[in-house]
């Protein structure tokens, strides 16, 4: 089933990486959900197809890092999937998906809040070893598809003051800026008024701006 | 006046979105015309959501659709509507519920009066039940965190305690001491939390202990401590050679996800810093495996320990109580302690 399923998601979607949402889009959400179900994994797998990229770039961008955002966006749609019965179609699946997503995101931000790692500086290395060891790290652990994605000076800068902004606003952006979300189906997403996704938004992008007019190298 | 443009600045976002009725709009276009300052804002916010819209989209890999549709296989998340067993004899889940739910309360009253009867005819057992109920937290020793399978293995004559078994033991006689037998007892509200406390923690360090066995390493006692908002037991390891403190961290990853909310695992390794003369490609494999594998646990230089010293850390963060001065020493959390989210 699994095979089957995937096959013809991969068949459709072709060589062509751009064609992979289009070619699913006839298939209607809700058509989609009724065959899940009912156990149609086929139904699901187009679902999956439909909306990992969204997904996991929203991932990505909360988490920084490519392969945890792989495994959150996993989580969201397995959690879908066990969750689909108790879904009512009020705010379409699209939007019950990402909600899912955001408090996933959310928790792991919050769990990331507790982890401190040895400074590499610290006792019993020195200044260089430290910056070596760092530099290697970094490159090993992130093995993105992505790699040099961030390469223009512009995106880099933007992409660290996204990342400088708390849980909360940097959420509303993306969803915001990079989902185009309205602000009506961000506040169903996040569970809040839109009033305060009106004023949460704009303080975000506030700090946005202060941060991207600081020379560089002033942040800290 | 300032506050009202100030409040129709705090609309420009939503003007830039379009997500301002026709009045509210024209209420901002009207500043924006009259004040060149609010106009630079606008200009600047557009810049803003324009450059976090051109930064790349990330896509998902190739094999993404079949690692989520092979792992929803293995969780056997696929809705079973159609499956011919569960429509053809639905009577029989519901007996085998029954039965199930039956036996369950069986058991549950069997083990309560064993142990009603052992708390009333045993005063040994009445005494120390009632000792650890009733002792204040600040009182507990180094060895007062083994107290419920103390008591358990007391109640069955074994040496140990199962998990599940103990916190019936503790219970139990929890309720006779708060009703009948002192009328000085902790109240059964104030017990009830002491009791999820303990068993939490409990649950854990035996989950950790679990892996340091699983590692084969040595460890010193467990020690116990609570301080401001916190109740911590620390394992120390005595020696561990590094496969083990690689297993030791995997297995913490592992059990991260399974602890409850509050509590933390912590892994405390002081080998980096202390071997500044190994080489570098082993203290990358090291250092990367701990940090891929244990996401979540926390690694950090234990400075007041011995040489490479390894020790796991079990924190449960608990509600501070500002009004119990008494209750730990504020003054001696560390600078690494992790404060609540």
């Amino acid at each position: 089933m699994t095979s089957k399923a995937s096959k013809t998601v991969t068949t459709e979607s072709g060589p062509a990486g751009d064609q992979r949402v289009s070619t699913t889009l006839k298939f209607e959400d809700e058509a989609l959900v009724e065959k899940c179900r009912k156990g149609d994994m086929q139904a699901f797998g187009f679902l999956v197809a439909k909306y990992q990229d969204r997904l996991v770039n929203m991932m990505y961008r909360m988490t920084g890092r490519w392969a945890q955002a792989e495994e959150l966006a996993q989580e969201a749609f397995l959690k879908a999937l066990e969750r689909i019965g108790q879904f009512r179609n009020q705010s379409g699946f699209y939007t019950w998906l990402f909600r899912i997503g955001a408090n996933l995101a959310l928790s792991y931000r919050r769990r990331c809040g507790r982890i401190r790692f040895t400074p590499l500086d610290g006792d019993g290395l020195d200044e260089t070893q430290a910056h070596a060891l760092g530099n290697r790290l970094a490159q090993h652990r992130e093995p993105s598809p992505d790699v040099g994605i961030e390469s223009s000076e512009q995106s880099r800068r933007v992409h660290e003051a996204l990342e400088r902004l708390d849980d909360e606003h940097r959420l509303m952006i993306i969803l915001r800026d990079m989902e185009e979300m309205d602000y009506s189906r961000i506040a169903r997403v996040l569970d809040v008024p839109v009033g305060t996704v009106k004023s949460r938004l704009h303080r975000a992008r506030c700090m946005m701006k202060d941060m991207l007019k600081t020379p560089q190298g002033d942040h800290e | 006046m300032s506050d009202r443009i100030d409040k129709i600045r705090q609309q420009l976002s939503a003007y830039i979105d379009g997500e301002l009725n026709d009045a509210d709009a024209s209420v901002v276009e009207s500043l924006i015309n009259t004040r060149p300052d609010v106009a630079r804002e606008l200009q600047e916010l557009i810049e803003v959501r324009e450059s976090i819209r051109s930064l790349p989209r990330h896509r998902a890999s190739e094999g993404f659709v079949d690692e989520v549709l092979a792992k929803a296989e293995r969780l056997r998340l696929v809705a079973t509507s159609d499956a011919p067993e569960e429509t053809a004899l639905p009577w029989v889940r519901y007996i085998a519920t029954a039965a199930v739910f039956f036996i369950a309360l069986s058991v549950g009253a069997i083990v309560s009066v064993m142990l009603w009867s052992a708390s009333q005819y045993d005063p040994e057992v009445v005494a120390l039940s009632h000792d650890s109920v009733t002792e204040s937290p600040e009182t507990l020793t180094d060895d007062s965190d083994y107290y419920e399978p103390q008591i358990s293995a007391k109640l069955r004559n074994e040496p140990g305690g199962e998990p599940a078994m103990a916190m019936r033991a503790y219970e139990m006689p929890t309720q006779q001491s708060s009703s009948s037998l002192d009328s000085s007892a902790t109240p059964l509200a104030e017990s009830t939390e002491s009791n999820e406390e303990i068993s939490e923690i409990e649950y854990a360090r035996q989950k950790v202990s679990h892996v340091l066995e699983e590692a084969g390493v040595t460890v010193d006692e467990p020690q116990e401590q609570r301080l401001a908002g916190l109740r911590q037991v620390r394992i120390n390891v005595i020696d561990a050679d590094e496969n083990q403190r690689l297993q030791i961290a995997s297995g913490l990853a592992r059990l991260r996800e399974e602890m409850p909310a509050d509590i933390e695992l912590k892994l405390v390794d002081d080998a980096l810093p202390q071997k500044p003369e190994a080489v570098q490609r082993e203290m990358l494999r090291y250092v990367q495996a701990v940090t891929d594998l244990a996401a979540g646990n926390i690694i950090m230089p234990a400075q007041t320990q011995a040489c490479g010293q390894m020790a796991l850390v079990i924190n449960q963060l608990l509600p501070i109580d500002f009004n119990d001065a008494t209750r730990g020493d504020h003054t001696d959390t560390p600078a690494s302690m992790p404060s609540e989210p």
